[in-house]
């Protein structure tokens, strides 16, 4: 058994964490490039430009609620913990299900069919799925809260779980510039 | 050390100088490129000899130190001691840097610089004919607008020698690509834009002769792709006229049963059964 | 599933029964009918018909894809925990240990070597019916339709095999040790990014199934969305080998940058680790783009979407700036590692330092700066306007200069050297000459002028084959050569490896030089047929590629035998520097007997410098 000096469990995920969105950051960028590229700065009349700020409120709020979450874990307050983690899933369940409608409608307005359809749908698309991974990582922590395994030692996954769902919102933000109000 | 040092450095430099002389020899006096048949295609072969030129010295300096090193230095067995502690050298690193920054930038402006600006040039000239050029799933369909004329998938490309003449590219499915070898261009056909292309015949010639005269398709386009070639032939303007003139009234005398199918020049391929399925989904 | 506690009161599993890889199979394909189900459930819901190939084979393949990593060992080694349960190991021994969730980068690095020298086996037989298709003009063997669908997987395939066997097996096997860390940084994420691999290799034979798919393996619209369903075979086999090399780039990159021994500052990092971490960084960024490109595609297949289709509106050169966007660090992916192969071989065998080891360091991170700007040189006949062309010329013919660096440092390290020409050296200074010509005959398709006709040529296809075989395939069995005392123990047979050597060399050079005149003279790629006036020289061809095929004959008999029964190999075998050879062959479970640190250059050779580690805490670690 030998004890290499190398850097502690944190550090090190931290760094992986950070290199791994970087990698996401770039994919995208090539989506909101194609937007451009591909439609230039054109935008369909029909696009519901209020219901994507109260997408981006509702996305922000969640942002909020678990950093208040994650907050309390510092503290040790696993029932502040998951009341966190609650909150903000149940905020992301209502953002997928407002896309939901926001797609149906906009199957009729501008259909896959169409070049600004293809992006919308692509772009909001790779979202979601983002969004729906991030969910079931806070599901997880939910889970392991009830457990009471998210103890001191553990606090990493917490940290990765809102790094990711942060960045998931912060994405957001970047699509939502690109895609309604460009 | 330092004596047969140098020694070793002028018996390389020997062998550099005659790697490049025959290097050079070997390219100044062998033709490795098909006839050409278009005033363009200068600037193409230009470009190629000269680049042929630059890059025999380059590689001859390389291989005579490889050549010369696994001969002088190799060792029987496993080397007893260390060779000479040479990590680098300032003045030959730096050397061998700007030396490759010069040679890359002297190749980007010529000939890639200038040859390229002089093509842009040759694809500006006002055009004497212009042929609208159609990649279809496996043929070429073509059409001469100031004419009038039609062609559906023709049996050959009849073009005049001398004319400056201007092909309008494009398809109607999937992307082809426009390319005769005896003119050298190459331009791709793509569905949905038109991308144009301007070839001077210089040479008469004919894909009977000289297979370089054929308009190949040069861009992956299915189960017919390697086929998909239309054969050229470049005739004097009269009989380039003749020809207009046949070809506009319908199918001419002898084409019949010259479909690409049965050309009879060893390209039967048949086998279409298994791959003809496409485009049936959506 | 056989728990067991296994003597040091660890739980374990994996020790008996039915390897956990015919698990996974049997999970995903519940997973995969489930999705299926899944698909038609809601399809009937929206009032579509129940069955659509594509939807369900995308959805389907999804949940095939976590039933499988579940049942290799997922559930047991990782995913309980996600549920806030206990964990376990999965440490088999012997043969066992290859086909589950094995977590030590010694184990994975062969899982990768294994793989994909046999998938680089299949790839090249593909190549030998193509070349038999090329004997003669007119059908040979299949005729178009087959060809243009054997030549897509052969393409796909080879890609694949040269864009992950170094990195795969050497990066994982080698680069921990050589900085002499325990393993890597994620050990399940690298046991992840080896078990996406057989979903790939199902996906590629599924697509088989149904049809094929015939646009080569760059997958180029509108044809790619027209095509047979085995197309979308081909994108879901493409991302999902992006996806793992994502996940390995996050590994290597972490490992190289925070794993490294004490002493190791970035001056004595061994030049094959420096590659290392320049392909992962590639990996890491472009490979999302690859992603995109193919995501469309699949888009416009299954909703008819708008993206490629002119029609609607569509623009079919996008898809070209987006693949070509990865595609073209891609190849430096495939060649980098291989570099770092061949400048980590020559000083031991020159018993020399590495020649300008700061310049080969720049050499290195130089062409990977310059390849995310050089896309467009694959589009030169697309109309892309004459700015366009002259600015991706340049950044183009200025990658020649951080490649000219690293010929600066082969050459700089054999003049004067001691070379001792075992079996790795001589496929070392192969590279050297290999990837001259390729190099040099890539400026040619830099040059505009002189690529407008050079394009889609078979001289694209011979010099392709110079840089990714020449120098990445020729740096696999440098590697394997070389480091096959250090997985194995034992060495590798070096008569045969000199067969296996020259036979691949010449028969290499024979085959693809000739393609240059091919491609000249009016040969044009991706074709299974072609002008009767180039038949001679085509034969020549064949020829010529069957002995190459032929001289893998040699190179599996020898490693199947030297594997069991090669003269044992010790420690240091070629009386290396690197922290790879300061420890036993192989290494035991955490690397080292003791604990390294790094004290001098890497490749001080006949310097009176001090060693460049040693193993504290252990004797007789010093080569
Ligand atoms: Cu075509
Ligand atoms: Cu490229």
């Amino acid at each position: 058994m030998t004890a290499h000096a190398h850097p502690g469990y944190r550090e090190l995920h931290r760094y992986g964490l950070w290199l791994f969105i970087a990698s996401e950051a770039f994919l995208f960028a090539v989506l909101l490039a194609v937007r451009f590229f591909f439609t230039g700065l054109d935008r369909p009349e029909a696009l519901n430009v209020p219901l994507g700020v109260v997408l981006t409120i509702i996305l922000l709020a969640s942002s909020y609620t678990l950093h208040r979450g994650e907050k309390a874990a510092e503290v040790g307050d696993q029932a502040g913990l998951r009341l966190g983690l609650l909150l903000t899933m149940g905020l992301g369940v209502v953002f997928l299900v407002i896309v939901g409608f926001e797609w149906a409608a906009g199957f009729v307005e501008f259909p896959a069919s169409t070049p600004y359809g293809a992006v919308f749908y692509l772009i909001t698309g790779a979202h979601a799925l983002h969004l729906l991974s991030g969910l079931l990582v806070l599901a997880s922590l939910y889970i392991q809260a009830g457990r009471g395994v998210l103890d001191e030692g553990n606090r990493w996954k917490v940290e990765a779980g809102a790094l990711y769902w942060h960045f998931v919102d912060v994405i957001w933000l970047s699509v939502f510039t690109t895609l309604y109000l460009l | 050390m330092g004596g047969d040092g140098r020694r070793d450095l002028v018996a390389t430099g020997v062998l550099w100088v005659i790697l490049t002389a025959l290097g050079e020899w070997a390219v100044l006096g062998t033709n490795m490129l098909p006839t050409l048949a278009s005033r363009q295609g200068e600037e193409v072969d230009g470009a190629f000899r000269l680049l042929m030129i630059y890059s025999v010295p380059v590689m001859a300096f390389v291989l005579a130190v490889l050549f010369y090193s696994v001969i002088r230095w190799r060792v029987e067995g496993r080397p007893e001691e260390d060779g000479p502690p040479l990590a680098d050298h300032r003045g030959f690193s730096r050397t061998w840097f700007f030396v490759s920054v010069g040679l890359a930038a002297l190749l980007f402006i010529h000939p890639g610089v200038t040859g390229l600006l002089a093509l842009e040039r040759e694809m500006k000239e006002e055009p004497d004919l212009v042929v609208e050029l159609t990649g279809v799933q496996w043929h070429w369909d073509v059409n001469f607008p100031e004419h009038g004329v039609t062609l559906e998938n023709p049996p050959e490309l009849v073009l005049p020698v001398g004319s400056t003449i201007r092909f309008d590219l494009t398809s109607t499915d999937v992307i082809h690509a426009f390319w005769v070898p005896a003119f050298r261009l190459k331009q791709d056909a793509i569905p949905g834009q038109t991308n144009s292309v301007t070839i001077t015949p210089l040479e008469t010639g004919s894909y009977e002769e000289d297979d370089a005269f054929r308009l190949q398709c040069a861009e992956l386009c299915g189960t017919g792709h390697a086929r998909m070639f239309l054969p050229v032939r470049v005739v004097d303007q009269a009989e380039f006229e003749e020809w207009l003139a046949g070809a506009g009234m319908g199918p001419m005398e002898g084409m019949e049963g010259m479909d690409m199918g049965d050309r009879g020049d060893g390209m039967g391929m048949g086998d279409e059964g298994d791959g003809m399925k496409m485009g049936d989904e959506g | 599933m056989a728990t067991t506690i296994s003597g040091t009161g660890t739980p374990t599993i994996g020790s008996r029964g039915l390897p956990f890889a015919f698990r996974g199979l049997l999970w995903g394909a519940i997973g995969f009918l489930a999705g299926a189900l899944l698909t038609a459930g809601v399809r009937v819901l929206l009032g579509y018909p129940a069955f659509a190939l594509e939807p369900v084979v995308v959805i389907g393949y999804v949940f095939g894809l976590s039933g499988w990593f579940l049942g290799v060992g997922v559930w047991e080694t990782w995913a309980r925990g996600w549920l806030g349960r206990e964990t376990v190991a999965y440490k088999p021994d012997g043969w066992r240990r290859y086909f589950g969730f094995h977590q030590d980068h010694k184990v994975i690095g062969i899982q990768y070597g294994v793989t994909f020298i046999a998938l680089f086996l299949i790839a090249g037989l593909l190549a030998m019916f193509m070349r038999a298709e090329l004997m003669e003009t007119g059908r040979t063997i299949f005729g178009p339709a087959g060809y243009n669908r054997v030549m897509s997987l052969h393409g796909l395939m080879m890609v694949l095999v040269a864009v992950t066997a170094v990195p795969g097996a050497f990066g994982n096997y080698v680069m921990p040790l050589q900085i002499g860390a325990e393993d890597m940084a994620f050990p399940r994420l690298n046991a992840l990014s080896y078990w996406f691999w057989p979903p790939v290799a199902i996906l590629l034979l599924a697509s088989q199934f149904v049809g094929g798919w015939d646009t080569g393996w760059t997958g180029y619209v509108p044809l790619a969305v027209v095509n047979r369903p085995g197309q979308l075979f081909y994108a879901l086999a493409f991302i999902t080998a992006g996806l793992s090399s994502v996940v390995a780039a996050v590994n290597f990159v972490t490992t190289v940058v925070k794993m490294r021994a004490p002493g190791m500052t970035w001056r004595r990092v061994p030049i094959f680790t420096w590659a290392i971490l320049f392909t992962g960084i590639l990996s890491l960024l472009f490979t999302q783009a690859v992603a995109v490109a193919l995501a469309m595609t699949i888009f416009d297949r299954i909703v008819g979407g708008a993206f490629f289709d002119p029609v609607l509106g569509g623009l079919p050169v996008l898809y070209q700036h987006i693949f070509w966007f990865y595609s073209h660090p891609a190849v430096y992916v495939m060649v980098l590692p291989s570099l770092g192969v061949l400048l980590e071989i020559l000083p031991v065998f020159s018993r020399k330092p590495l020649f300008g080891y700061k310049w080969a360091v720049g050499g290195i991170i130089g062409i990977s700066a310059l390849s995310a700007v050089v896309w467009a040189h694959h589009m030169f006949t697309t109309d892309i306007g004459v700015t366009t062309k002259i600015g991706f010329m340049l950044t183009t013919e200025a990658i020649s200069v951080p490649t000219g660096l690293v010929f600066l440092s082969a050459v700089g390290t054999i003049w004067r050297g001691k070379l001792w020409l075992k079996t790795p050296m001589l496929f070392a200074l192969a590279i050297v000459f290999n990837f001259l010509i390729g190099g040099v005959t890539g400026v040619f398709l830099s040059d505009v002028p002189a690529d407008v006709q050079l394009q889609d040529t078979f001289w694209v296809v011979a010099h392709f084959h110079y840089t990714i075989v020449g120098a990445g395939i020729f740096g696999l069995f440098a590697g394997i050569y070389y480091w096959f005392p250090k997985m194995t123990g034992r060495m590798l047979d070096e008569r045969l490896g000199k067969i296996h050597f020259w036979m691949m060399f010449l028969g290499f050079n024979l085959t693809f030089l000739p393609m240059f005149w091919l491609g000249l003279n009016g040969m044009n790629r991706r074709i299974a047929d072609y002008q009767p006036s180039l038949e001679g020289v085509n034969t020549f061809v064949s020829l010529a590629g069957f002995f190459l095929g032929a001289s893998f004959l040699f190179f599996i008999w020898n490693a199947v035998v030297s594997w069991r029964r090669g003269a044992p190999a010790g420690d240091n075998p070629w009386g290396a520097r690197t922290l790879e050879w300061l420890t036993t062959s192989p290494p035991p479970e955490l690397n080292f007997d003791g604990e390294p640190e790094v004290t001098g250059d890497p490749y001080g050779y006949g310097t009176d410098g001090p060693a460049h580690a040693i193993v504290r805490g252990e004797t007789g670690g010093e080569g």
